[in-house]
């Protein structure tokens, strides 16, 4: 099953672009290590991750049909 | 669950405010409000002017998240209304990007809601800016 990526804000010019799909890694941890892999200019990149909406933390497990959003620094208002 | 949509594609007007304030004249229990507006700032970086901000948002989890702000301000503080909008989109210069209005019986608690209500959109809402340039080029803006 794959999951959904979505990059936002700067991290678009970092990555050329806004969404991909890929197989399911397990955790949050192993899907930064294959997003930084993959997208080797967010290694310097600031970022939180967002599983399904919500923060994520690196020991959470990815469910199936996962939605994941990579997000800079908020700057809103 | 049907969350309350708080964006608006582009600027927010000054038409659009004044409606929202007569809005409220049938609500004689209310004695004081507050309003906070944002305006997009015409920052000079370097030799560059800025000329507008572009909004994009993770339009879902903003609005999750607004409600869960707005559950907590409301716990929180006595207030009789809370109306809550932020562009999408290219707002100029000059022009309105966040309207917050918060409305009670006194108007402490408007007030100080109000002000929470502002900080946590700008600390917690995932909504980012670029700050387009006049001519060409732009940089993300970064909140202080």
């Amino acid at each position: 099953m794959k999951i959904e990526i979505n990059f936002y804000g700067q991290l678009t010019d970092k990555t050329g672009c806004s969404s991909f799909l890929m197989d399911n890694p397990g955790t949050i941890a192993d899907f930064k290590k294959l997003v930084i892999e993959q997208y080797p200019n967010l290694s310097n990149a600031k970022f939180t991750i967002a599983l399904n909406n919500k923060i994520a933390l690196d020991n959470e497990v990815i469910p199936e049909n996962a939605k994941l959003a990579l997000m800079p620094p908020f700057s809103g208002g | 669950m049907q969350l309350k949509n708080i964006f608006t594609e582009g600027a927010i007007t000054a038409n659009f405010i004044a409606d929202s304030i007569a809005k409220h004249a049938t609500k004689t229990e209310i004695g004081g409000h507050n309003i906070f507006l944002g305006q997009v700032r015409a920052d000079q970086i370097e030799d560059k002017l800025v000329v507008a901000i572009d909004y994009t948002s993770h339009v879902d989890m903003a609005l999750e998240k607004m409600h869960e702000i707005r559950e907590a301000i409301f716990t929180k503080y006595p207030l009789t209304c809370m109306h809550i909008h932020h562009s999408l989109g290219i707002v100029k210069a000059g022009e309105i990007c966040l309207f917050v209005f918060t409305s009670s019986k006194h108007r402490k608690a408007a007030i100080d809601a109000c002000t929470e209500c502002v900080e946590s959109i700008k600390a917690e809402l995932p909504i980012w800016g670029k700050e387009i340039f006049e001519g060409e080029g732009y940089q993300w803006k970064e909140n202080k």
